[in-house]
């Protein structure tokens, strides 16, 4: 071993003790993320169309995920960029009225064939998740119960330290719906009790994009976060995130090509930069929330302030 | 060169055991990641086995964003899972690919905590090694402080090349497949990045051939 890697391995920065809390959420979001998941049939990916919110807006979403940049399934050729009008979908449902001690939905989808709303817990040990999706999710191993007199699939995940329980129906045709619980929520009961709370609703995301090239899709969304991308190479994408606050180091970032460009944006200056093949720009909303947007360079730079132009919280 | 005394704080540890993983342990990941594409409920015990792991990588490299972005790594690798096969690594080289990927994201941020961890040790001593021997007695805090400004002062790929190897323990090849970059690249970058960091200590190079054969300790 030389000295520097053994020095480094020694005393480079260490961790902060792992939190047990972070570990068992980020469990739990896999979890209720497997339970949504569909065993590999075949390796075409196929179309669904997923019926958000009763005003009947439609997603067409690819079935399968291709991770940009690590994981490519294959290059098609580049399209020239239009942009279009663009709405970002909305969660259908909703807990009325929050059972104390849960937080406001936050929502988060990792391919457009499901959408989770997560209403964290003050305990931490607590969470319920609410997922909609437009089929039958695959639940592996269940219990066959009834809801209301319609059949239901009552599901038990448990690894570790933590058990996570669902209940899963049709709530309505072509509307499936799965609430999770975990630590006092991980009863049949408890989940009857919530799936009897929800109703109907339009929640919107916590970031709204109006304007983005045309066809494209929304792949994944976080309460800060949104990325679109291109369904004929999913390598394109276009990500929209606030951060805490203006950068002022941005413009001499290490992995900038060439100098900033000084734009306006929502009549506010903001910055532009070129950094292998992706724009980044750093702007402000106009309520003057910071805001980061990537995307690939064969949109130009007037198109990416157009986007930037749009981009909006709820 | 010869190795540290007994008298010396500062003793160069060898590798942790548990961070050697059998060829068993490997069979059995990538046998839970194959059973996981059919039987998705499999890949929660891939979570267990690797989670703690992969979330330290994080929490040294960005510190609290880590409880973020471990659960956004294993959504990335439960989507990813079916290609896990192509990649021809072990299953927490792979996890710890995934990461770097997340961390990309937030190279301002984890630049950002390497310079505060520096200046937080910036009253320390500074030292200066001597190749040839280490004779003095070395402030540990002042270590710390140097090897963080070394890593601040980085280039974000050449730090996710160095540290895949100082901390995940990945080798050229790993490395290499799980950044889906050339070999060379990983050679040329770790060597740059070593390079730097052994300025950052105050190494003297006498010896112009001290950094071939990275990867053969």
């Amino acid at each position: 071993m030389t000295e520097e890697m053994g020095l480094l391995r020694q005393y480079g920065p260490d961790a902060e003790t792992t939190s047990d809390e972070a570990l068992t959420r980020a469990r739990m979001q896999l979890v209720v993320r497997i339970g949504s998941a569909e065993p590999r049939r075949h390796h075409r990916p196929s179309r669904r169309v997923l019926v958000l919110g009763t005003a009947g807006a439609v997603v067409v979403a690819v079935g399968a995920v291709t991770l940009p940049n690590v994981f490519r399934a294959g290059h098609s050729p580049k399209s020239p960029v239009v942009l279009a009008d663009f709405a970002t979908p909305v969660f259908p449902l909703d807990l009325r009225p929050r059972p104390a001690g849960l937080s406001a939905p936050v929502f988060t989808a990792d391919d457009m064939t499901m959408l989770t709303a997560v209403y964290l817990s003050q305990s931490h040990r607590d969470d319920v998740d609410v997922m909609v999706s437009a089929r039958r999710p695959v639940l592996g191993t269940g219990t066959p119960v009834t809801l209301d007199g319609k059949p239901a699939t009552l599901s038990i995940l448990t690894g570790g330290n933590v058990t996570s329980v669902s209940l899963t129906w049709e709530r309505r045709t072509g509307q499936w719906v799965t609430v999770g619980g975990a630590g006092r929520y991980a009863t049949e009961g408890a989940l009857r009790d919530l799936a009897r709370l929800l109703v109907d609703a339009e929640l919107p995301v916590t970031l709204q994009i109006r304007l983005a090239p045309q066809g494209w899709q929304l792949m994944a969304f976080k309460p800060n976060v949104v990325t679109l991308a291109d369904p004929g190479d999913r390598s394109r994408t276009l990500t929209v995130a606030l951060i805490d606050a203006i950068d002022p180091n941005f413009a001499h970032d290490d992995f900038a090509e060439g100098p900033a460009q000084q734009v306006t944006v929502n009549g506010k200056p903001g910055q532009l930069i070129q950094a292998h093949g992706i724009w980044i720009l750093q702007a402000l909303l106009p309520d003057g929330s910071a805001f980061i947007l990537q995307a690939p360079t064969d949109l130009t730079a007037d198109q990416v302030l157009s986007i930037a132009a749009q981009v909006a919280k709820p | 060169m010869p190795a540290p005394d007994d008298s010396s704080p500062i003793r160069l540890r060898a590798r942790p055991s548990a961070q050697i993983w059998s060829d068993a342990d490997h069979a059995d990941d990538a046998l839970l990641l194959a059973q996981s594409c059919d039987q998705p409920e499999r890949f929660a015990a891939v979570f267990d086995r690797h989670g703690s792991a992969v979330h330290r990588y994080l929490a040294r490299r960005v510190g609290a964003l880590a409880d973020d972005l471990v659960g956004e790594t294993f959504l990335a690798a439960f989507a990813a899972r079916h290609r896990y096969r192509d990649l021809g690594v072990g299953v927490r080289a792979w996890l710890y690919g995934i990461a770097t990927r997340q961390i990309s994201r937030y190279a301002r941020t984890e630049r950002r905590r390497y310079k505060l961890l520096a200046r937080a040790a910036a009253d320390a001593t500074e030292v200066t090694f001597d190749s040839e021997a280490l004779a003095e007695r070395v402030d540990a805090r002042a270590v710390r402080a140097q090897l963080a400004g070394a890593l601040a002062a980085l280039k974000a790929r050449d730090r996710d090349v160095l540290l895949l190897f100082a901390w995940g323990d990945l080798s050229y090849a790993e490395i290499a497949a799980v950044l889906d970059i050339p070999v060379g690249t990983v050679r040329s970058r770790l060597n740059r990045a070593r390079r730097l960091t052994r300025a950052a200590l105050g190494f003297v190079e006498t010896d112009p051939t001290t950094l071939e054969g990275v990867g053969d300790d």
